[in-house]
């Protein structure tokens, strides 16, 4: 497998294995760098790819241990998630900067979450991914990520609330 | 969808039981009913996690830098195989080259058992052989050099036995010598007598 070939079947994945390792990590380069020690060791097996099944939660396994490698040897737990959001919507100032704070709050509360309920979040509620496809990813059984998938949101919408209990206006759809 | 129905899905999304189809029917209702503001922070949930996952995105020369760090890794790799390749055969024949080594010393030199080869049982039986005789040349050697010693003391012993004929002679003389004094003396006794 040339480096055309290679690049050509696993950069489509490379911003969802990007947005994975972001949220777990919280930093943009460090989860620059995981992706690429990814496709590295993707490359580094690439005889190999044509017997897996699933290419992509190949991947994102793969960015989930290196990520939590990452953490464990920085012990970089108090980290936080500082992204531009809110761009081109229709919104007025006003709404933009409520917008923009409910961002900053439900990104705080979810750097806040267990690893485990963040990974969950990440790529239920984010990447969209069914059931079966997180547990390939994870390899927790269903029962486990529903439970913690329902804490998380559980905490999440608290979260939410509580912030709409100091101001009354709701955040806009952006459709 | 009816109020209590859309109650009973909120509350499955919360507790992790909603397929991914009704997550989207659900976001749907929120979105675009005029009820939907009622549901305000689920609606704010549900939007927040697909703005997160849309947000995010890496850095415009990210597809390079990947490329870049493939090539660079590729010919290391090829070189870190080469030498590991080349160190391993080396070894290898390193290992066979000392049992081969080991072998050649340790075989023994002696055929034990039934001999079918004529060949071998000949060169066998040379070497045998060859092994008595120089066992009993060994045994002769001292043999020689102990008949030598016994034939130098007979040697001697004849030499003395020689000496000795010589002294017997000297004892006849003296005995003749001693007879003819004695007749000598008898002979003056006897012209003085006279």
């Amino acid at each position: 497998m040339t480096v055309e070939e290679f690049t050509n079947q696993m950069l489509p994945f490379k911003d969802k294995l990007f947005r994975f390792s972001y949220r777990l990590l919280g930093n943009r380069d460090d989860a620059q760098d995981t992706v690429q020690d990814v496709y590295l060791k993707m490359w580094n097996i690439r005889g190999k790819l044509k017997e897996v099944r699933c290419l992509e939660a190949l991947m994102m396994t793969t960015t989930r241990n290196l990520c939590l490698d990452r953490l464990k040897s920085k012990s970089n737990k108090f980290i936080t998630l500082h992204e531009e959001f809110g761009k081109g919507s229709e919104e007025t100032p006003h709404t933009q900067i409520e917008h923009a704070d409910m961002l900053k709050w439900v990104k705080k509360e979810m750097n806040g979450l267990p690893e485990q309920q963040k990974t969950l979040l990440h790529l239920r509620d984010m990447e969209q991914l069914d059931f079966d496809e997180i547990a390939e990813i994870t390899g927790f059984d269903l029962n486990y990520i529903r439970v913690n998938l329902s804490r998380a949101r559980k905490s999440l919408r608290e979260r939410i609330l509580e912030i709409n209990s100091y101001a009354t206006t709701g955040i806009k759809s952006t459709n | 969808m009816q109020p209590q129905e859309l109650n009973q899905l909120i509350e499955k999304y919360y507790e992790g039981l909603t397929s991914l189809k009704e997550e989207m029917q659900l976001l749907d209702w929120l979105r675009t009913s005029p009820e939907g503001g009622a549901y305000a922070d689920v609606l704010a949930q549900l939007e927040i996690m697909l703005q997160l996952n849309t947000d995010i995105k890496t850095d415009p020369g990210f597809d390079q830098q990947i490329i870049a760090a493939l090539q660079v890794d590729q010919p290391m790799k090829n070189r870190w195989l080469q030498t590991s390749r080349l160190t391993g055969i080396a070894a290898t024949v390193l290992v066979f080259l000392a049992v081969w080594i080991g072998s050649e010393l340790l075989k023994p030199t002696e055929v034990y058992g039934t001999i079918n080869d004529p060949k071998l049982a000949f060169n066998e039986t040379t070497r045998i052989l060859d092994k008595v005789s120089g066992g009993l040349n060994k045994g002769l050697k001292p043999a020689q050099q102990s008949t030598e010693k016994l034939v130098k003391g007979l040697k001697k012993v004849e030499k003395a036995i020689e000496k000795s004929n010589q002294l017997n002679e000297v004892n006849k003389a003296s005995q003749y010598l001693n007879s003819f004094t004695r007749v000598y003396i008898k002979l003056g006794h006897k012209n003085n007598k006279n």
